[in-house]
């Protein structure tokens, strides 16, 4: 006699539904953002933290960098894995907030590089750049 | 000359307009920046910058639920509009949006005095001039 397996609970309710739509819009390519931001990362090496991040883009770009704005793109670089972080110990100058550090991955670093790849493939052979005229 | 201690109420408005658990490095992160060598407007620059990426990214991450429920809260809205309110008593409408509009001035303009929003013979203050 074959014992009659009971059916397993698999209820799908209606939020995970939307869940799942929303989670389908992810994108695993880079925005230009994000890919700003990553590089700064990178550049920042060990310790990177908001406002060391913030400190990168603000020299390469020469503009103010919303701190708001690169959290949040770094908030969708760790929902899509690219970027790990751990929290640090408070401190009194930062009013008790700990700090978030920040690491690119290894799927983060291999990310980057076919984002160069295709990059720099585009750049190539566009005679409309060449001499430096609008 | 720069003021040594950041804006309270901003400080507030990021802590309880962003989603709790995501501000704790942000706000740390101003806070320090602030007490190095930035100044006030550059603070509520960067909170009000904070909160309207923080919303419009919950609004993007979470569109097919609010979607739905926009949906759903113009359909009740035109359903109740042209369906359930002309079925009431005239009576009832009519008491209901005075009490309304009442509610509405209060909000902006304050109670004056002797206004009791809960009182019944409230009307009499709008109307003929009877109190």
């Amino acid at each position: 006699v074959i014992a009659r397996t009971s059916t397993p609970n698999f209820s799908l309710q209606l939020v995970h539904f939307f869940t799942i739509i929303e989670h389908m819009r992810t994108r695993a390519s880079l925005g230009e953002f994000e890919l700003m931001v990553i590089l700064a990362l990178l550049r920042v090496g060990e310790n990177a933290y908001g406002v060391p991040i913030a400190r990168e883009i603000e020299a390469s770009t020469g503009r103010e960098v919303g701190l708001g704005s690169v959290y949040a793109a770094l908030e969708r670089l760790e929902r899509k894995a690219l970027v790990s972080s751990t929290v640090g110990e408070p401190t009194p100058e930062r009013g008790g907030r700990a700090k978030r550090y920040f690491q690119v991955t290894g799927p983060g670093l291999r990310q980057i590089r076919r984002t160069r790849r295709t990059l720099v493939a585009l750049w190539s052979d566009l005679p409309q750049l060449e001499g430096g005229k609008a | 000359m720069r003021s040594p201690k950041p804006p309270a109420l901003a400080t507030w408005i990021l802590e309880h307009v962003t989603p709790r658990g995501k501000n704790e490095a942000l706000t740390g992160d101003l806070l320090e920046e602030f007490g190095q060598r930035r100044s006030v407007a550059w603070y509520w620059r960067q909170v009000l910058g904070a909160v309207v990426v923080s919303l419009s990214g919950e609004m993007r991450a979470h569109w097919v639920g609010l979607s739905v429920e926009l949906g759903l809260a113009w359909v009740w809205t035109y359903y109740s509009f042209f369906h359930l309110i002309p079925l009431l008593p005239e009576q009832v409408v009519g008491d209901s949006v005075r009490a309304a509009s009442q509610g509405l001035v209060v909000a902006f303009n304050g109670s004056p005095r002797g206004f009791d929003p809960c009182s019944r013979s409230t009307h009499n203050l709008s109307g003929n001039g009877r109190v």
